[in-house]
Formats: structure tokens, C-alpha cells, sequence
């Protein structure tokens, strides 16, 4: 990470205008990887304001999938703060800017989640779940929605 | 003409007025200020309203 991803352009700006980063050498004796229950790095979390973790993921990620990935970990964030149109705009935009990224599908079965739980829209949650049916037909998630009818 | 020389003299003082700043900005952006401590990065959050990407790693 500290090679490709971090020292990218495109990555120094994404993280410096939405995020305060932290990094911590889980050599250093610091509390915070038995805290954050860290086992191999790199580990990368979403945190808020206070320390909650919202999101996270391991390994190495070019910055072509590092950004979507921190993009839908948003997202989820704002999904479980219940704040559904926030991240609705979010994971909307992740699928949007980025269809072929891996984290796509899973962004577009959250995406339906979101929509339904602005208004409790049902149409909203299958439309978006037959959306990732046709786009992704052979992700996980795809199949997670393999019962919705056509 | 003395018009035209005072407008050209303008323009480049101007140029070489802001050349360093726009240097300077884009060298702050040339890495990212990764915060040492929690307790800074939580302090910054909270008073920027942002959320906290949190890196583990190990020096390579």
C-alpha cells in the first residue's frame, strides 16, 4: 500500500478531503490492534467521529479498487447510522462511477437496501436487485437475490 | 503604449507572485498527513466532521 496505493494522486486527495487518516505499526506495542481485534495487515477500517468501526477490509488493493472500496465503506456507514438517503446518494454513486469495480454488486444489493428503507418502497428494492441480477449475474450477491421473480 | 508596458509588468508580477503559492499547494498534496495517535485523529474528526480511515500495517 505504502508503495502503489497511498503515494497515488488520485488517493492522497480522495482520503485527504474525506478522511482524517490514522496509521498505526502493529509493531509499536499500540493498544489499538487488540482493540480494533487486528490480525494481519494491512487492515484497513472506517471509523466515525468517536472510533466506532463501520467498515473494513484486508490486503492490498490497487487504487482503481482502493477508492470504490472506501467510496461503499461510506456508504455503509451511512446505511447502518440509518441515514438512508445519505447513503443511498453514496452507494449510487459508487455503482454509477464505478460498474466494473469488484465491489459493484455488493454496492448495488446495499443500494437497493437503502432505497427501500428510505419510504419502505418495495418496487425500489426489487428494481434494484434485478438490476444487479442483470449486471452482475455471476457475483455472490447475484445469487443472494436469485429468488426475486422477474 | 506606457499602458500596455505597465499591464505586462502587471501580469508577470503576478505570475512570479504566485507561482510559490500554487507550489505550495500542491506540495501539501503530494502525501498523505497520516495522523500518529488516536486520540489526534479522533480530535481532528470530531472538529472536522469526517470519518477516520484507520491503517493497520507493518514496515516493509
Amino acid at each position: 500500500m505504502g508503495t502503489v496505493t497511498y503515494p497515488d494522486a488520485v488517493v492522497i486527495n480522495y482520503i485527504s478531503n474525506n478522511f482524517i487518516p490514522l496509521q498505526i505499526n502493529v509493531q509499536n506495542g499500540s493498544d489499538l490492534p487488540g482493540k480494533y481485534r487486528v490480525f494481519w495487515t494491512p487492515t484497513i477500517l472506517i471509523l466515525d467521529s468517536a472510533g466506532n468501526e463501520y467498515y473494513r477490509f484486508n490486503g492490498f488493493l490497487p487504487p482503481d479498487e482502493f477508492i470504490p472500496q472506501l467510496e461503499f465503506g461510506l456508504g455503509k456507514m451511512f446505511l447502518e447510522k440509518q441515514n438512508y438517503k445519505a447513503a443511498s446518494i453514496q452507494l449510487k454513486s459508487v455503482v454509477d462511477k464505478y460498474p466494473t469495480c469488484d465491489i459493484a454488486p455488493e454496492t448495488q444489493y446495499w443500494l437497493g437496501v437503502s432505497e427501500y428503507k428510505i419510504a419502505h418502497n418495495v418496487d425500489a428494492l426489487l428494481n434494484a436487485w434485478r438490476k444487479l441480477r442483470k449486471d452482475y449475474p455471476n457475483s455472490i450477491w447475484a445469487k443472494k437475490v436469485s429468488y426475486v421473480k422477474e | 503604449m506606457l499602458r500596455c508596458i505597465l499591464s505586462f509588468l502587471v501580469a508577470l508580477a503576478a505570475i512570479f507572485l504566485t507561482k510559490p503559492v500554487i507550489a505550495d499547494s500542491k506540495d501539501t498534496l503530494s502525501a498523505i498527513s497520516w495522523e500518529k495517535t488516536f486520540d489526534d485523529a479522533v480530535t481532528k474528526a470530531k472538529a472536522a466532521g469526517k470519518p477516520i480511515l484507520l491503517d493497520f500495517f507493518v514496515p516493509t
